[in-house]
């Protein structure tokens, strides 16, 4: 095994969503450049994911339905809950089969920096829209651009309570005796820019909130119900003060004035550069490795497709295949690439449901959490295996385990998985060792 | 100098995990059995989200409490919805209603005006604080149930345990630890996980895992019997506070079950709609705490139950009829041998002057100084062990007012 292939099988499963004969091939001596052009080309998951609604259709489905008890429970049931499962399925497909595997990778990353999450289960037809509409479009364009398309998103909007929140000195806030709603201000500042240390006090955040006023998105009454618009009605009169910079009255304009500060934000840069290299490379991503990133992020002024490609050439990222445990939902993504994906939803959705890992429905805002004591206990390392077993018995078709460790692991096989595959007493068996073994579980 | 822990309970189990291999028909599951050196259970239950302390335990006496909440305050007992009348000053969730038998039987404490003790309004960080114990800033590295595990006797071999499908923090650590979740998968059979310790063994993570998970799977088939209450195959109520109560109920009262078991129940970052939302939380958790006095069974008098929260919540409502990320809250603690029937607390009062920084309520114990009593006066782990070595630098975390067991 050579040093080509062995860096081929890292960028098919640690950048990548995983490896299988033809895309060790594929790959081929030049790894990086692999990545690097994906970050040049189309959006191959896009072929997959196409004619499902617009995040504006479904909101305004929903705002005719809203005022009537019966016909919200029938949306509910009829139109948001099967979305939700299209929506899942077809992203899932998306992932096994996109030809473009580290820009999705990079998508769901992003995806999960800036959770949304269906534990709000109004959002349950709006969340993969969300994805589709915020995130997807950004993920090599500039981090100012994605908060941007993010902190606008109804989606976002709904989720962290924005669009309840009024100005107390607004008109509808004097009438209403309505206030401030401070949970998205905080989360943009503590869990998409600057960090929990990132120097930001209370202040800050109940002044960020009241530059955030008035996001919200338009109602029924209005032809374009459903996109973002800004309502002057709920915004907090007067100049607000953020991280010492003074915001004269200015509408919506403070809030993307505001963002474009955050977004260049030294703590910022670090904040991100930390979770990426935590994502890609290891729990405790050497210094030198942030710092690089934290760098590339500043003086390309938060572009990410640099950013992605001074993460590619790293050397760090390079050196030991295993270093990080699959999330579930990776384990489960990588398992299709090699056995194929079911065809009925149900059970191409039973492997994130049984390890716990729907796709958006993270727990909290921080979104699903990213290091190996997060994803392995003794209970849900019983439960990987079980897992596994289970889709190798589901299996319709014949699969050669020892043709499969050849040609998908063979760079980094150990002996002692390789001969257990190989004297393993059935198929079945042999490929539940296989995908059970640290070379599958691990990335 | 410090004595070190008796216990080299973790040596132990990392070599019997590691015996595995070598010996694999030995297995681990011989380890469940055999005498146990202490009696003594602890459940922890963290809420997550930041309870509302002055919704949960409403201080319907102080004449701000109405002002302050408006539409979100719990009327007084007697109204409609009321609240139910515990001391004349502080008053429970009517959601709460199935804990008043526990109350009246002296089985309830409830402690207020309790927080970590450097607030902050990060759940994240706040949280970090409430598992590792530390006083301040970046946690610990261990959560501080795992530090106790250390100080169990050589000779006890039964695991922390968390319900649920991971380890939280609080549960982190050296020592290791399992964790049960109800499940409907397949079993797995014994040789194919035989092979995978063998595969595992050049993985520290994974062969300790399996190791800790084979025993745990045993225990609990043991201990819970079959797969009546895992087969449901709905998520939604294997996950339910009430599923994972009756379980942990049982893990703990087994002979040979576990000795800390921990639960994480969400849902309780109520910034808006905050009336509904509680009544619906409050009440799973009340009935839920209700079932385990019974699931216990005699092991109930060895127990204790604590239940806490990151952080409380603004006095103030919001402007979107919720609460903003606060201070101060309410605590649980229930147990056979509670000292209960009463809410401990210097009571700051909420008086605009009172407030912490204008907006919470002000704590006034230090949470660690609950959990120091507990593990001292329920599980008697020495006084010097407890300051310096599970809540480091926590001196001024005073035990809070009263006995907390009998």
């Amino acid at each position: 095994m050579g040093m080509t292939e062995k860096e081929a099988f890292i960028a098919a499963n640690r950048f990548g969503l995983g490896s299988d004969p033809e895309i060790l091939d594929k790959i081929g001596r030049d790894a990086r450049g692999w990545l690097i052009n994906q970050l040049h080309s189309e959006d191959d998951a896009l072929n997959y994911l196409n004619g499902l609604p617009a995040s504006s259709h479904m909101i305004s489905e929903f705002l005719r339905v809203r005022r009537d008890a019966n016909r919200r429970q029938k949306f509910n049931k009829e139109r948001a809950a099967p979305l939700y499962r299209t929506e899942i399925y077809r992203r899932t497909v998306a992932a096994v089969k996109t030809e473009t595997p580290f820009r999705e990778r990079l998508v769901r990353f992003w995806s999960n920096h800036f959770t949304i999450s269906i534990t709000v289960s109004r959002l349950r037809s709006i969340a993969g829209a969300y994805e589709r509409e915020a995130i997807r479009p950004h993920v090599t364009g500039r981090f100012v651009d994605l908060l941007t398309a993010v902190t606008r998103h109804p989606t976002m909007l709904i989720y962290l309570d924005n669009v309840q929140s009024t100005g107390p000195n607004s008109s509808f806030g004097r009438r209403r005796r309505r206030g401030l709603n401070e949970n998205l201000a905080r989360e943009i500042l503590e869990l998409h820019t600057l960090g929990a240390g990132g120097g930001y006090t209370q202040k800050d955040v109940t002044e960020f909130a009241k530059i955030l006023t008035g996001w919200r998105f338009r109602s029924s009454k209005f032809d374009d119900a459903g996109n973002f618009a800004f309502a002057k009605f709920m915004h907090e009169p007067g100049p607000k003060t953020l991280l010492g910079k003074t915001y004269l009255e200015n509408g919506v304009n403070e809030g993307i004035q505001a963002l474009q500060v955050i977004a260049r934000h030294p703590a910022t840069a670090k904040f991100v550069a930390t979770k990426l290299a935590r994502h890609f490379i290891s729990d405790t991503p050497p210094a030198e490795a942030v710092e690089k990133l934290s760098q590339i992020f500043i003086e390309s002024d938060g572009d990410l497709t640099a950013l992605s490609q001074a993460l590619v050439v790293l050397p760090y990222a390079w050196k030991e295949p295993f270093i990080k445990i699959k999330t579930p939902a990776e384990l489960s993504i990588s398992a299709f690439r090699l056995l194929g994906v079911p065809g009925r939803q149900k059970q191409a959705m039973a492997p994130f449901r049984l390890l716990g890992q729907m796709p958006f429905s993270a727990p909290s805002p921080a979104g699903w959490p990213d290091t190996a004591e997060d994803w392995i206990s003794p209970e849900s390392m019983i439960r990987r295996i079980q897992l596994m077993q289970l889709l190798v018995n589901r299996l319709q078709t014949d699969i050669d385990p020892r043709a499969l460790a050849r040609d998908s692991f063979g760079p980094v096989i150990s002996e002692n998985t390789r001969l257990s595959v190989e004297r393993a007493e059935s198929r079945k068996s042999a490929l539940a060792i296989l995908l059970s073994a640290p070379e599958f579980q691990r990335r | 100098m410090k004595v070190k822990p008796m216990s080299s309970r973790r040596v132990f189990l990392q070599n019997s995990a590691a015996a595995i291999g070598l010996s694999a028909v030995a297995g681990f599951p011989n380890l469940a059995v055999g005498r146990v050196a202490t009696e003594k259970r602890l459940l922890f239950v963290i809420l997550r989200g930041g309870l509302d302390g002055l919704t949960a335990v409403p201080p319907y006496a102080d004449p701000h409490y109405r002002p302050a909440r408006g539409a979100l305050a719990v009327p007084p007992p007697g109204e409609r919805d009321g609240a139910i009348d515990l001391d004349n000053r502080f008053g429970l969730h009517p959601a709460l209603e199935r804990l008043m038998p526990l109350y009246r039987r002296g089985e309830l404490l409830i402690m207020h005006a309790i927080s970590i003790p450097a607030p902050t309004r990060s759940h994240f960080v706040a949280q970090d604080l409430l598992e590792t114990g530390a006083p301040k800033g970046e946690p610990l590295r261990q959560g501080w149930l795992n530090r106790a595990l250390s100080y169990f006797p050589v000779t006890d071999t039964r695991l922390g345990l968390s319900v649920g499908y991971e380890i939280p923090n609080v549960l982190r650590g050296n020592n290791p630890v399992a964790s049960w979740a109800p499940s409907w998968l397949p079993e797995t059979r014994p040789d194919l996980l035989d092979k995978l310790a063998d595969i595992y063994q050049d993985d520290p993570l994974l062969s300790k895992a399996l190791a800790e998970g084979r025993y745990a799977r045993e225990m609990s088939n043991r201990i819970i019997g079959g797969k009546d209450m895992m087969r449901s195959g709905n998520l939604r109520r294997e996950r339910q506070f009430g599923t994972l109560t009756k379980a942990a109920g049982r893990l703990l009262a087994a002979p040979d079950g576990a000795r800390l078991a921990v639960i994480e129940m969400g849902g309780w970052d109520t910034h808006t709609n905050q009336v509904n939302r509680l009544k619906r939380n409050l009440k799973l958790l009340g009935n839920g705490l209700a079932t385990i006095p019974d699931s216990l069974g005699s092991a109930w008098r060895d127990t204790v139950v604590v239940v806490a929260t990151e952080f409380g919540r603004t006095v103030h409502t919001n402007g979107t009829k919720g609460t903003d990320h606060g201070t101060g809250s309410a605590a649980f603690i229930l147990g056979g041998s509670v000292a209960g029937g009463r809410v401990a607390s210097y009571w700051p009062g909420l008086a605009p002057n009172r407030l912490y920084k204008n907006r919470d309520l002000a704590a006034t114990t230090d949470i660690r100084g609950l959990f120091k009593a507990v593990l001292r006066d329920h599980f008697g782990i020495s006084h010097v062990d407890v300051e310096t070595s599970i809540f480091p630098d926590s001196a001024g975390a005073k035990t809070p007012p009263g006995k907390i067991i009998i």
